[in-house]
């Protein structure tokens, strides 16, 4: 059953070794006995593939890493990121009196679980609804239909929302029509994530089914012919097979969504918030975004606010690593 | 398989290459660059030999990209471009974005060499002067009399750093309380008196009651309408002023403190709260971007507009308006309102600095380029340029020996026969706003109705309005504490107005957070500077 | 009794079976409706929705805004510098992707822990926009068209399932054609790309996807509104609502005899921008969900 390794897993390991499954080098006679050298000299051309790749990874990941380091300097014009003067923590004292901040950082925190919590389960439903269509051509037009969004840009997806939301948007003038009174759920601080919740589902629990699809294909369909004759009915195989078969998928894909769960959110709020819903809705990517180019332009409190962003992203992987490990009594991937 | 090795090895090169090169950015040239001059001769000569090597301008100000779209069929900018044997390329910015991409240009050292932004009473003036990237203009400015003469303006002393200049601040009006033309609300009042109020409203509830009958009425069958939309948040300030009219700063109790703390500004955005709940203002309005707000009232969505009523502002408002009204005209059936009185009993008119927004030169100007540039400034101050959206002079208008503009053909469309002359933004705004009440209301392109309409409410607040109680020196004091303090007020405010909550420990958790930020340090270093100014 | 149990499972399969669809109809239509909607309004008569009324039903066809849209000339330019980087973007995505999982599909090939490593980090670590930010813009990169192409040269995601892919495909194909003397380079082209077919399709669609929908490097490096491309003409239009079209198009909007509606020109941008992956998108949807399963799933 557990035979589906997801590449996650080794994605976020990075330290899958199969070093022990025959390779080509191996067999061929004359390398048997090989020195690092001569495998080197023979991997040669892959490391001329690598290089523009290694080039890429070095230029714009780990140089903005090492720039990072601006977080404990004041950042000025005329000396540029590498060559203006140290201050310590100055920066990160001032961040941490900062209400603004840390209404931000708890916001990054709070979005971040509540979207995956919110919006995962209706993946998993889609999934298993498709997974009852037998018809194929029913079933492929409606997960075009579902999936296609996932290709829209947020800026795109946020455009329809206001077209939808605002005070003269479709949904008011249903609600009009009805005889209600005309909701603002983007200026709402209360409802503003709400919009984003519903905005994520539409966009992405189509194209989320998909993976929870492959997995549900790979159950073995002699397992529901034994439950049956066991006299299992629909609901008890659902939970005692499907459920159970799947529940590693499901557990790998909530740390990934978990993962790039801060870039996404970023997408989608800074296209549809406004001044009135920073309470709920600023995010740690969004306040750095307005420290450094809006108003005061304050580059080195903007990367020390930033720095606070991976801290934030490494602390929802590891908390929900840990509440899968507890929970789901999976292994885990850390 | 020789060949194919080198193929790859070779092709693999080319990429790296090509990337390396592609960094460099190749810009394409724009339209005003490649166009051919089909001019008219400048009427005035131009000295030849002080310009004799053509330069390349990049220039950033608002909307001048669309100013420039047909610059090439326009006599009057390629007469200008001439007199200068320069050629501009537009490097647009837009009322949304300018903060952003200048921001972002001057991290990168890529800013345009002239471009505007309001930064000159903020600490990042004082920043981008000493850390080079901005030009401090020449001590010698001799050869550039309309520069000093702007330059000589008290309010603008303050912008002096160790004694120079690094702007060219943006003339705005001549004086403090000329900008009640500015932040003012304009209604309709034919819609009033359709809902039977016969007298002009004057005081705070009047105008309540106003609003409350537009939004209760249907009077262009088009669906209920708003009440009041501000042309942006920060707009609805001028609700805010009648019942706190104050500056940044504002002395209680003995002590300076910034005006959002005043015991004022709580109970003035409650007043702002009431009008919100009840529905009068719009439910949207931090939602308008734009030039929705003001779409929205001319076309009959919303009752009334806070926003500006000069001549310039309703010169654009006259000509959507008529594409949705044909039979009837914005300046018979529009007020403009008579500011309630304060809580004092006395009216009170908008106060500000004579200026708004500055021009600025990159650091990274040469000096001959900077010449070429205060040349421009000096000839756009000058009477001829500061009618440059009257077109060319002794062509299209004459000036008396009042300075006032004579149309030699009053039915002349300037926007049609020079498409740069018109813009709020873009070329005719390139070093002043032209909107000083001298200049305005004497330009021959608008026409005497509006002239008449914008004159009558100027001379109304001229005579019942008086100037805020607010102390200039006081108001724009730099200290070193405010470096590291962000404040948005604007936006605070808009939280308030909006809360569902308890605004009381609202506003108390805002002032809280800005405590915590260090707006006590720069409180006391206001106070000790306001100390030794003897105030 | 067998033959009854069996009948029994049937009727409830068959109502199951009928509840999921159900449910699953709801869904889809809600899908759907925004969709529905941009497309109605796009094509809506001034005078059929300027009056703030409920427009759910189609009255009208009218292609005036998208006449309109098609002459704007900020939006034909946004368009091309969009197509620019989606081919030439996509294509060095796949060169750097393709040969870099390809490299590091070999278990063998010495450094590949370190490397894999070192590139897995960067998904969990990033020094952040601003860094990020000057850096990229040291290199010259601002206002240059390759600012939306070099610095996304390579999804780390789509690395690693292009690399657990190509480490699936047997080792027997490669070893004969290395025993014929045949190049590294020439293996993967003559025979790994072409075994791989549905699976490149896939993630040439992933990647072309992406920089169709770029916006986020054009908001920060590019201020040349010639360089444009085209979700920042959207964001324009749609979020920041601004006016600052070419005057050609405002005098068309302007004209009094057939008068767009700004929200009919809104939605009718939407559908333009998102016509050319509707387009594609289906004919590619079968491959791209087998790609996904060979990718993420390993027997």
């Amino acid at each position: 059953m557990h035979n589906q390794t997801i590449l996650c897993i080794e994605v976020l390991e990075g330290v899958s070794s199969d070093m022990n499954e025959v390779d080509l080098l191996t067999k061929k006679g004359k390398y048997e006995k090989s020195s690092l050298w001569a495998t080197i000299k023979y991997y040669r051309y892959f490391y001329l593939f690598l290089f523009i790749p290694l080039v890429y990874y070095v230029v714009f990941c780990y140089l903005p890493i090492y720039g990072a380091t601006l977080a404990f300097k004041e950042f000025r014009y005329d000396k540029g990121i590498f060559n203006s003067p140290w201050v310590g923590f100055d920066n990160i004292t001032r961040l941490l009196k900062d209400s603004d901040f840390l209404r931000a950082f708890a916001n990054t925190l709070i979005i971040s679980f509540s979207r995956i919590i919110i919006c995962f389960p209706v993946a998993i439903i889609l999934a298993l609804l498709l997974n009852e269509i037998n018809r194929s051509g029913i079933k492929k037009i409606y997960q075009t239909f579902l999936t296609i969004p996932h290709f829209f840009s947020w800026i795109v997806v946020a455009g329809i929302i206001i077209n939808l939301l605002s005070e003269n948007g479709t949904l008011n003038q249903i609600i009009r029509l009805l005889g209600g009174n005309s909701i603002t759920p983007l200026t709402d601080p209360a409802s503003f994530r709400w919009v984003l919740y519903f905005g994520q589902m539409w966009k992405e629990s189509g194209w989320d089914s998909i993976i929870f699809l492959a997995a549900l294909s790979g159950i073995d369909p002699e397992l529901y012919a034994a439950a049956s004759i066991d006299g299992a009915n629909r609901l008890q195989s659902l939970r005692h097979i499907t459920l159970t078969g799947i529940r590693s998928t499901i557990a790998i894909m909530l740390i990934l969504a978990i993962g790039s769960s801060i870039t996404s959110n970023f997408d989608a709020i800074f296209n549809l918030y406004n001044p009135s819903v920073y309470v709920t809705a600023d995010v740690l990517g969004t306040y750095v975004y307005r420290q450094a180019f809006q108003g005061r332009a304050d580059f080195s409190y903007a990367a020390a606010a930033g720095l606070f962003s991976s801290l934030a992203s490494l602390i929802l992987v590891f908390s929900a690593n840990f509440i899968i490990k507890k929970a789901f009594k999976e292994e885990g991937i850390i | 398989m020789k060949t194919r090795r080198i193929l790859a090895l070779v092709l693999s090169l080319l990429f790296l290459l090509a990337a390396v090169t592609a960094c460099g950015g190749a810009t394409k040239p724009t339209p005003a660059e490649t166009g051919t001059t089909n001019t008219t001769e400048s009427t005035t000569a131009s000295p030849e030999n002080q310009f004799k090597d053509p330069m390349e301008l990049s220039i950033a100000i608002w909307d001048i990209e669309a100013n420039l779209a047909d610059s090439q069929n326009d006599a009057l900018f390629q007469s200008l471009i001439k007199r200068f044997n320069i050629t501009i390329k537009p490097v647009n910015i837009t009322w949304d974005d300018y903060v952003d991409k200048v921001n972002v240009w001057a991290s990168s050292g890529q800013l345009p060499d002239l471009f505007s932004v309001d930064k000159a009473t903020s600490p990042t003036y004082k920043n981008w002067a000493q850390q080079g990237v901005i030009k401090a203009l020449p001590d010698d400015l001799s050869k550039f009399p309309n520069v000093v003469k702007a330059l000589s303006v008290s309010d603008v002393q303050m912008l002096k750093i160790d004694g120079k200049f690094y702007c060219i601040p943006r003339s705005t009006y001549e004086a403090p309380t000329d900008w009640c033309m500015d932040q003012t609300m304009i209604y309709r009042w034919d819609w009033a008196q359709q809902l039977g109020i016969t007298k002009e409203p004057e005081t705070w509830s009047e105008v309540e009651a106003m609003l409350t009958a537009f939004v209760n009425s249907d009077p262009e069958k088009k669906g209920k309408p708003v009440g009041v939309v501000p042309k942006q948040p920060a707009y609805l300030g001028v609700l805010q002023s009648v019942w706190n009219p104050v500056g940044n700063w504002v002395k209680e109790d003995g002590k300076w403190t910034p005006a959002f703390l005043s015991k004022q500004t709580l109970p003035a955005i409650k007043e702002i709260k009431k009008w919100y709940d009840k529905g009068l203002i719009d439910k949207d309005y931090v939602l308008l971007k734009g030039t929705e707000a003001e779409d929205k009232f001319l076309s009959g969505r919303a009752g009334a507009f806070l926003g500006g009523a000069t001549p310039s502002d309703l010169v654009l408002f006259e000509d959507k308006w008529n594409k949705n009204y044909t039979d009837k005209s914005i300046l018979d059936v529009c007020k403009v309102w008579k500011v309630p009185a304060s809580p004092d009993g006395k009216r009170y008119s908008a106060t500000s600095l004579t200026f708004w927004s500055e021009a600025y030169i990159s650091a990274k100007v040469s000096d001959e380029k900077a010449q070429r540039i205060l040349a421009l400034a000096d000839y756009m101050l000058s009477d001829e340029g500061m009618h440059y959206s009257s077109g060319i002079l002794n062509v299209d208008y004459t000036l008396d020996a009042n300075g006032k503009a004579i149309p030699t053909d009053p039915n002349a469309d300037m926007a049609k026969k020079y498409p740069t002359s018109q813009a709020d933004g873009g070329i005719p705004k390139l070093f002043n706003w032209v909107q000083n009440l001298s200049v305005t209301f004497n330009l021959p392109e608008y026409n005497a109705k509006l002239i008449t309409f914008a004159k009558s409410n100027y001379d109304w607040y001229k005579a019942n309005t008086e100037m805020k109680p607010i102390d200039f020196a006081i108001d724009y004091l730099q200290t070193p504490g405010m470096e590291k303090l962000v404040t948005n007020y604007p936006d605070d405010t808009t939280r308030l107005i909006m809360s569902k909550g308890d605004i009381d420990a609202e506003y108390q958790a805002i002032i809280k957070g800005y405590m915590g930020k260090g707006l006590d340090v720069v409180i006391s270093e206001v106070n000790a500077e306001a100390a030794k100014l003897g105030k | 009794m067998q033959r009854g149990h069996i009948v029994k499972r049937n009727m409830s399969d068959k109502v199951l079976t009928g509840v999921a669809f159900t449910a699953l109809t709801v869904f889809v239509v809600i899908a759907l409706f925004p969709l529905y909607n941009v497309m109605i309004i796009s094509l809506a008569k001034y005078s059929d929705i300027s009056k703030n009324a409920l427009y759910i039903i189609p009255k009208s066809f009218d292609l005036n805004a998208y006449t309109y849209i098609l002459r704007e000339k900020k939006f034909i330019n946004a368009f091309s510098v969009s197509l620019f980087v989606t081919v030439v973007g996509t294509v060095w995505n796949m060169l750097l992707s393709t040969l870099a999982a390809y490299s590091l599909s070999k278990k063998r090939l010495p450094g590949r822990m370190f490397f894999l490593g070192a590139i897995i980090l960067t998904m969990y670590l990033s020094g952040g926009l601003i860094p990020y930010y000057l850096i990229v813009t040291s290199l010259g990169l601002n206002n240059s068209i390759f600012s939306m192409i070099l610095p996304v040269s390579i999804n780390t995601f789509y690395l690693i399932i292009m690399k657990n892919y190509f480490s699936t495909i047997s080792p027997s194909l490669e070893e004969s054609a290395k025993i014929d003397g045949a190049h590294d380079f020439v293996i993967l082209v003559k025979i790994i790309i072409p075994i791989s077919m549905p699976f490149m399709a896939t993630f040439t669609l992933f990647y072309a996807a992406d920089r169709w929908n770029e916006w986020w490097h054009a908001l920060i490096f590019i201020s040349d509104v010639n360089l444009q491309p085209l979700q920042i003409f959207l964001r324009q239009i749609l979020i920041l609502f601004s006016n600052n079209l070419s005057s050609m198009a405002r005098l068309m909007m302007s004209k009094s005899s057939s008068p767009v509606y700004m929200q009919s020109v809104q939605m009718a941008s939407v559908v333009v921008a998102t016509v050319p992956i509707m387009l594609v998108y289906p004919f590619l949807q079968k491959y791209f969900v087998k790609g996904i399963m060979v990718g993420s799933l390993k027997e």
